[in-house]
């Protein structure tokens, strides 16, 4: 809501000022502001939701609505650019001019012009961020500190009006992939965490799977899975407490694609086989000769990356690994292993 | 402020209402609901599927459930899957349960009880395939949590009640018309009768009897009768035979009955024994080969699996085929399981 404060002055000034007919200065106030103000990234932010059923409201920063959004840019990104929206409790102004610093995030805000040619509400003004947005994933704040620097074309001190935020922003390695085109901000408060301050795929990819397998909360199960045919059902994942090698080969394929990453892949082995010493993901005793029906892994470049369990000797979360070097040597311990090629999810609900 | 609040809201309701139209599916008769469950509600309803062939997939349905009160992320599941008739339903449900890392076995074995045309238990028993008509049903408590035997076969009972009174016409009426051609209960116990009265089969008394069913080559079925016995120590015994027109079609449905029966082979695994001739031993010996074989190739922490309580051979002589399966947690006698198939080769020759 409108801060109650400052309607009560404004009240008070202009009851004043309807008796003594004394000019006062305006009071203005931020309204909205919106980050990803239209498709594509090229000026703007990138389009998330929040999950499979909930989007993200624009504007994202809204206090009339008690909205405050998360938001997401890809890394390195310079002229980034927003909308804002202003409000003026005592007009009428015709124009002014703003800009605003920041804490804890990559740049201020360039001063622009905002019009309102005469109303209370400005148009929506195109602003400019001066910096860079951060060269590593990461899930960081911002808050941005509004000033006005001149009225109707009359320079005034530079006169603070608002803060905005703190403003839950993500940084991606690139413009997200299908089938998480539109990442879910649950997904990325994983992401983002597990693999933050990385620069490149592979580490990224490296980190997901090592935060997949630690931190994600699941215990294995191998008499069911969250994924059917192309279909990752990720919110069912999210609200049971179990998993199995396809669903965590689909959490390390689709978290990637979430943070930009493409081309990422799984790969299912038919067997049945049984296993050297494995740990299974969320259990606490090695287990060996243990029969499996079939298996899959996440595959990067040629490479294995494996939520699901934790390799013997020596103890490890396979990833980046060669699969005949030495993946396949350390899993495998006697029985069918018939690798398929690889293939994707397509959809994640 | 609120004029302004008011239409968004409405869109936001109206939204809502879209999402809601476009995402909940149509439910079925045989679906369990909440009053079936008393104590029980449902965790979520999803769009599901499964894997019922090389590349091939079917849109099922999943339902979540739990305690009423239960805090924890622990829930068991029920899966229903609509087939277009018994053919499909049986062989696709027997391959869905190929799609995961646990292996499966065929049978009954959560309590001893024939679970409808054709079941499939995984080796950890919190989970089981079964099969009704045209109807392909998953139970499943992951992790055990919800995993008891007496709740399962409350669950199964409801799921089957409610399908056994809402299968479709076409389905009920193909059943009567194989019912027709069913041997009949008097020629099954004649060619029992030499293995169930030998000492091999000592202690066991009969419990449940079904009309089974075996799919043929054609994409039909033909309907047999599946018996079982149990051992007051748990063990139990299950013989299912079924008659056909001619040698070459009992073949044909034994090998078809190995290929949805077996163990844990996956169904990429080309066997050379898989099912075999009543009157071959040799082929018989390569199946009890095979069967031991897998757990001596993994017997170095000496540990007693689960599988080696289990086995199931199909074969066949003349127009009969026959699916023999027993568990037995004091482990298999092979010797006795050769024994109990040559007296019923006795049987089939003297019928």
């Amino acid at each position: 809501m409108i801060n109650k404060n400052i309607i009560l002055i404004t009240m008070i000034l202009l009851l004043i000022g309807s008796i003594s007919g004394a000019d006062l200065p305006p009071i203005i106030d931020l309204y909205y502001i919106k980050f990803n103000y239209t498709s594509g990234t090229t000026n703007d932010a990138i389009d998330i939701r929040i999950n499979n059923s909930t989007d993200i409201s624009v504007p994202e920063w809204y206090p009339s609505y008690s909205r405050n959004e998360k938001i997401a840019y890809k890394k390195s990104q310079s002229n980034r650019k927003i909308k804002a929206k202003f409000y003026v409790y005592n007009g009428p102004i015709n124009n002014m001019k703003v800009y605003a610093n920041h804490s804890g995030g990559w740049g201020n805000i360039n001063e622009g012009t905002v019009t309102f040619n005469g109303s209370a509400y400005s148009s929506e003004a195109l602003l400019t961020f001066s910096g860079t947005t951060p060269s590593s994933v990461g899930k960081r704040y911002l808050a941005l500190i509004w000033y006005i620097t001149e009225i109707d074309g009359e320079p005034i001190a530079d006169t603070y009006i608002h803060d905005s935020g703190f403003h839950a922003y993500y940084t991606l390695l690139d413009d997200p992939v299908s089938p998480m085109q539109e990442p879910w901000t649950q997904v990325l408060d994983y992401t983002c965490s597990w693999a933050s301050g990385q620069t490149t795929n592979s580490g990224t990819i490296k980190k997901i799977t090592e935060g997949a397998y630690n931190n994600i909360g699941k215990t294995y199960y191998g008499g069911d899975s969250h994924t059917y045919a192309q279909n990752f059902y990720l919110t069912n994942f999210f609200s049971e407490n179990y998993a199995d090698c396809q669903d965590m080969s689909a959490v390390v394929q689709t978290f990637s694609n979430a943070v930009g990453i493409s081309n990422v892949k799984v790969r299912r082995v038919l067997g049945p086989f049984y296993t050297q010493y494995i740990l299974p993901i969320g259990t606490s005793n090695w287990l060996y000769s243990i029969e499996w029906g079939i298996h899959q892994f996440s595959y990067y470049n040629n490479k294995v990356y494996d939520a699901v369990l934790k390799l013997w000797d020596p103890i490890r979360i396979p990833t980046a690994e060669g699969i005949y070097n030495n993946y396949y040597y350390d899993l495998f311990l006697s029985g069918t292993w018939n690798l398929l090629t690889p293939t994707a999810y397509t959809n994640v609900y | 402020m609120i004029t302004i609040a008011k239409p968004i809201q409405y869109l936001t309701f109206i939204s809502l209402m879209i999402f809601n139209l476009q995402t909940v599916k149509a439910q079925k008769s045989y679906y369990l609901i909440e009053s079936d469950l008393p104590g029980y509600e449902l965790n979520y309803e999803s769009d599901f599927g499964w894997q019922i062939g090389l590349n091939l997939y079917k849109d099922c349905f999943r339902q979540s459930w739990k305690k009423i009160g239960d805090t924890t992320s622990h829930s068991f599941f029920i899966d229903y899957c609509e087939f277009e008739n018994s053919f499909n339903a049986f062989r696709g449900t027997a391959y869905a349960r190929f799609g995961f890392a646990g292996a499966s076995i065929w049978g009954s074995s959560i309590n001893g009880l024939i679970q409808a045309d054709g079941s499939w238990v995984f080796l950890t028993p919190d989970a089981m395939y079964f099969v009704r008509g045209n109807i392909g049903i998953k139970l499943g408590a992951p992790l055990g949590y919800y995993y008891k035997t007496d709740l399962f076969q409350e669950i199964i009972d409801k799921i089957l009640y409610k399908v056994e009174n809402n299968l479709k016409t076409e389905v009920y009426n193909a059943e009567l018309t194989a019912k027709q051609n069913q041997i009949s209960e008097d020629n099954y116990n004649r060619i029992i009768e030499y293995s169930t009265k030998s000492s091999d089969m000592v202690g066991y008394n009969l419990t449940t009897e079904w009309d089974s069913k075996w799919v043929t080559d054609s994409s039909n079925f033909v309907m047999g009768i599946r018996k079982e016995w149990t051992h007051q120590n748990g063990a139990l015994i299950g013989i299912d035979i079924c008659q056909f027109n001619s040698d070459i079609e009992a073949e044909n449905a034994a090998q078809i009955r190995a290929e949805d029966a077996v163990t844990i082979f996956s169904p990429n695994d080309n066997r050379d024994c898989d099912h075999y001739s009543l009157d071959n031993q040799d082929q018989l010996s390569c199946i009890l080969e095979k069967w031991q074989d897998q757990f001596y190739l993994n017997s170095q922490n000496d540990e007693k699996r689960f599988e080696e309580s289990n086995i199931s051979i199909v074969g066949y002589k003349k127009n009969i085929a026959f699916h023999f399966y027993q568990y037995d947690t004091t482990r298999i006698d092979t010797g006795k399981v050769k024994s109990i198939l040559n007296k019923l080769a006795n049987g089939i020759e003297n019928f």
